[in-house]
């Protein structure tokens, strides 16, 4: 493949996720030259799909307590570092009817031997704090827990990198590593909206690819096993909670409520899946998750569900376990293998200078971060030491919006009451203007997508699921980038598939309505033309 | 008591009630329902069987014989073509230049994508499109956000009407308010004049008057010496509003009682016959008495039947039972644009050939209630229901307005 541009630098990292970015900020720090490329927009994966939760280690404290220990120790760091992107709900540990007591002492104990501090809540104490708790709950128990914006922390990471000189390459997807003499010296990138390639010189390789790892390290022409493990979580219009609530129980399917924002989010399930891109939604694990809801808050179903969307874990399954790992093996659900995590090496099969991250959580990206980073540093002969868990990190700016959230529904809705002349509203449930959506599409330059656009400003998110404003944005976008109309309808097009992608699984009730509404504006008023399958290939 | 009470008032229960009201004049009829209906969200056209080549109401007879399940089965052969003909009488009525006399063949008609739909029968607005010519010109106002020419792919312009400081978020119904004026249109015609270029057409969006339409579109044609002809809006549709306004004018200037904001919450059996339904009012329900009821009240979509996370769907008012696939998974396809369309489109109740809801046992509910339009359940493998949406409401609703008046 013959490569239009070349790079070189230290270190090639190759992922955006959590991951990714924190060695690129840890990398930099220290003094490296560091490019990450990222196959997508950063955040786009496991990353930009989790639960929300900064994780007290509550969850793991009996099965898994390596992992539980990580996520205390992380816990304190990333409160510390990036206070920005948490909001300090607090979560609870509660156990309800069917949830065997035999488990609460178990807990307490584990939680006690990584040191996860544990403060019983009274019911009287728990109802008056959350009215809308299942008043049967027989034990419930405080914890550090916190919910923790991945989109805002991984910008944070890339840009803090960006200013030592850290590069992030978003849609370049690595294609091929190059060896000579038993090392990596470099890869080749291709930039999926042009097609044309990027050869990039380095003399080590970090694999955060999180469950694309698998593909990577074959790249490398190594093997390693990830098992893909998918989750499904559901959003509901109602922030029935304002502390996080987990089951007290045997982890299992759909047994946290975290509540984000103005809603709050129920999850998960637990499904091995072949491949790390299968992020189908079966309806009846909607149905799964909306049970499991009642459970902690009885009428959950009352409220409407918003979104649901999955996520695939990037677990690691190592060939050798260690002591009272993964027991009984992986059975239908990954739950059995550790959160934990591991740094691989590939000089074995001639790679050296190549090195894998795999396994862990987000709560734990730093200590990741730190970790494969020293491995980097030792094989580059570098000295420098890890500073990442004492380095606050800048708000992000990305937008240009001061560092405010684009995305505070409130935030715009001040915008626009105090800004009259400029009120040209093109999606009205999520408040965008026709100026913000202009700004956003120059911004974004050559190839913007609407839902690039949609991740942006959070367009088509609203209740009409982009009926309205699918159509609108289509035709700001042709006349704001100068589009042949094809390519402007093909965007449209493509934006329904998408829209309707994460919707699909949520048609019941009014919600299905609306579906039907927004279907018959684009069949029968507007002949939108049914797009070609590969359309959609692009994420 | 009433003659026959109808519930819903989309265009299957509206139009139930106008050809009660030709087949015996005397009746009394009411109209009951929650809400006005999907006519608002359509674009004002009717298809018929978008698909048929030839002669559209031989098409349907052909449909009806190869899917005996099909609503215009049971609506029968002949109902269809009756009811287009009716139609085309009360059509002349509320003079919004509905042609619908048969021999009745498809139309061709465009979108504001500049893709093309092809019902049976239009509206004066659509008519224009069948001379658009080689260079029709796509007419837009500037700011507007519920409408972008330059997604046509046609030459297009456009204009500033002298509308005001915020002409952005103007509904489709504002604008046709002020087509209603002659000055308006008079600066709109003056504004596109000077820019035709040659063009053999132009195109508006569906707002050329609330309720002035044809005087509208004349004089727009007029001054501007080539045909004129509408694209279809996002909702509100302007001409399914007309379409509304004035079918509700027609039926209330003949006697017909019209209730729209009231749900019927259930029916009050006697016997093998229904008495009459209640219906939700402050303090306790309200009962209205009928000789025979037409149930109207739409698919998922129009309200008549309701769905749930596990796949249960059901019939509001009689709690009949539903014809659908029990795996809410397989509702719908896996694209929403999908050629094959979804199953959902087609889930409804079954009737027997005299158009009688047909109750668990399967056996008709009550002697005396009937359905109309897209609550009837659709067989899979027949034509999407997009294609033929008018025209089931037509037939059905055509059927059982002559069965309901034949009650004792
Ligand atoms: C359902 C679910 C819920 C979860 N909830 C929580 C939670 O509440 N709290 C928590 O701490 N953790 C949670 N996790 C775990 C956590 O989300 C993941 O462990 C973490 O996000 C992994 O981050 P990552 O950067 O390693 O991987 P990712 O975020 O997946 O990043 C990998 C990136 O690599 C890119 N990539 C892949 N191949 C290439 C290539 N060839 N070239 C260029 N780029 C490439 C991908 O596009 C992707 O963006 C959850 C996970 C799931 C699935």
């Amino acid at each position: 493949m013959q490569a239009e541009t070349t790079l070189n630098c230290d270190v090639l990292v190759i992922g955006g996720g959590a991951t990714g970015a924190g060695v690129l900020f840890d990398l930099a720090q220290r003094g490296l030259r560091v490019i990450l490329a990222e196959q997508n927009d950063v955040a786009t994966g496991t990353s930009g799909r989790y639960h929300g939760l900064l994780h007290s280690g509550g969850r793991y404290a009996v099965r898994d307590p390596e992992s539980a220990r990580e996520c205390i120790e992380e816990n304190w760091i990333v409160r510390r570092i990036a206070p920005h992107t948490i909001e300090d709900t607090g979560g609870w540990f509660a156990a309800f009817p069917p949830d065997d007591p035999a488990y609460i002492p178990l807990w307490l104990e584990g939680c006690k031997a990584v040191g996860i501090p544990t403060e019983p809540v009274p019911l009287a104490q728990a109802l008056r704090e959350e009215p809308h708790l299942n008043p049967q709950a027989y034990a419930i128990y405080r914890v550090p827990d916190a919910a923790c914006d991945s989109f805002e922390l991984i910008h944070s990471l890339v840009e803090a990198a960006a200013a030592l000189g850290g590069v992030t390459l978003t849609y370049h997807r690595v294609c091929a590593i190059e060896k000579h003499g038993g090392k990596v010296i470099g890869a080749l990138l291709q930039n999926r909206r042009t097609g044309g390639y990027v050869r990039v010189h380095a003399h080590a390789i970090v694999n955060a690819a999180g469950p694309w790892a698998g593909e990577v390290a074959k790249l490398a022409g190594a093997d390693i096993h990830m098992t893909h493990d998918r989750g499904v979580m559901v959003a509901m219009n109602v922030r029935w909670v304002n502390t996080i609530i987990n089951r007290l129980a045997t982890p299992d399917d759909g047994d946290i409520l975290v509540p984000v924002g103005t809603v709050c989010v129920i999850g998960t399930t637990s499904v091995v899946v072949e491949r790390p891109d299968d992020l189908d939604i079966p309806a009846r694990e909607i149905t799964q998750m909306l049970d499991a809801g009642e459970v902690m808050i009885p009428n959950f179903r009352k409220a409407r569900a918003l979104r649901a969307w999955a996520g695939v874990r990037p677990l690691y399954d190592p060939p050798q376990k260690r002591a009272g790992e993964a027991e009984g093996g992986v059975g239908e659900d990954g739950r059995f293998i550790t959160r934990s995590f591991r740094a691989l090496s590939h000089a074995d099969v001639g790679a050296a200078g190549m090195l894998s991250i795999v396994g862990g959580k987000l709560t734990t990206y730093r200590q990741m971060a730190e970790k494969i980073s020293d491995e980097v540093c030792a094989y580059l002969g570098v000295s420098a030491p890890c500073r990442t868990a004492q380095t606050p990190l800048p708000k992000p700016t990305w937008l240009g919006n001061g560092g405010r959230k684009l995305h505070a529904l409130t935030h715009r809705l001040h915008q626009l009451e105090h800004a009259p002349t400029h009120n040209n509203l093109i999606c009205e449930c999520e408040i965008i203007t026709r100026d913000q959506l202009e700004t956003a599409i120059r911004a974004s330059g050559e190839g913007v997508s609407l839902d690039d656009l949609r991740r942006d400003l959070r367009l088509g998110m609203g209740p009409c699921q982009a009926g309205f404003c699918g159509y609108r944005a289509a035709g700001v976008l042709g006349e704001t980038a100068h589009l042949p109309p094809a390519d402007s309808i093909a965007a449209l097009a493509t934006f329904i598939e998408e829209r309707f992608r994460g919707n699909r699984p949520l048609l019941w009730g009014h919600q299905l309505r609306q579906a039907l509404l927004d279907e018959l504006i684009y069949r029968r008023a507007l002949g939108v033309p049914t797009p070609q399958p590969e359309a959609h290939a692009a994420d | 008591m009433d003659d026959l009470l109808i519930i819903g008032a989309g265009w299957a229960g509206l139009s139930a009630a106008a050809f009660a009201l030709h087949l015996k004049p005397k009746a009394k009829i009411r109209v009951i329902a929650q809400g006005i209906g999907s006519l608002v969200v359509t674009p004002g056209w009717l298809s018929l069987l978008d698909s048929a080549q030839g002669e559209v109401l031989a098409a349907v007879r052909d449909l009806a014989a190869r899917h005996p399940d099909h609503p215009y089965a049971l609506a029968g052969a002949e109902a269809l073509e009756r009811a287009v003909r009716l139609f085309a009488q009360i059509g002349a009525e509320i003079e919004l230049g509905y042609q619908a006399e048969p021999p009745l063949y498809n139309k061709r008609v465009f979108t504001a994508l500049g893709s093309l739909q092809t019902p049976a029968i239009l509206p004066y607005g659509y008519q224009g499109a069948a001379q658009a010519g080689e260079r029709p010109l796509f007419v837009g106002f500037e700011g507007w956000r519920d409408y972008y020419p330059s997604l046509s792919g046609e030459p297009h312009v456009l204009i500033a009407p002298p509308i005001g400081a915020r002409p952005w978020d103007l509904t489709p119904t504002d604008y046709a308010r002020h087509f209603d004026q002659p000055p308006f249109r008079a600066e709109v015609a003056r504004q596109v004049k000077a820019r035709l270029n040659g063009a053999t057409s132009v195109a508006f969006p569906a707002v050329l008057g609330l309720e002035h339409h044809a005087e509208t579109v004349q004089s727009l044609q007029d001054r501007l010496g080539v045909p004129v002809f509408e694209l279809p809006t996002l909702p509100p549709s302007v001409p399914g509003a007309r379409l509304y306004n004035k079918l509700r004018r027609y039926l209330l200037d003949r006697g017909v009682r019209l209730q729209i904001g009231h749900p019927v919450v259930r029916g009050v059996r006697e016997g093998k016959r229904l008495a009459g339904v209640e219906v939700a009012a402050a303090g306790k329900p309200q009962f209205f008495g009928a000789r025979a009821v037409i149930l109207a009240t739409g698919n998922l979509y129009g309200g008549g039947l309701f769905s749930d996370d596990s796949g249960r769907v059901w019939e509001g008012i009689f709690d009949l039972p539903v014809q659908h696939n029990s795996d809410r998974q397989t509702w719908f396809s896996a694209r929403m644009l999908a050629a094959e369309g979804h199953a959902v489109h087609r889930f409804g109740i079954r009737a027997d050939a005299q158009l009688k809801p047909l109750a668990a046992e399967g056996a008709p509910l009550a002697e005396n209630l009937f359905a109309a339009g897209h609550i009837l359940a659709q067989p899979s493998e027949s034509p999407s229901p997009f294609e033929t949406a008018e025209g089931v409401a037509l037939a059905t609703a055509y059927r059982a307005a002559q069965l309901a008046l034949t009650q004792p």
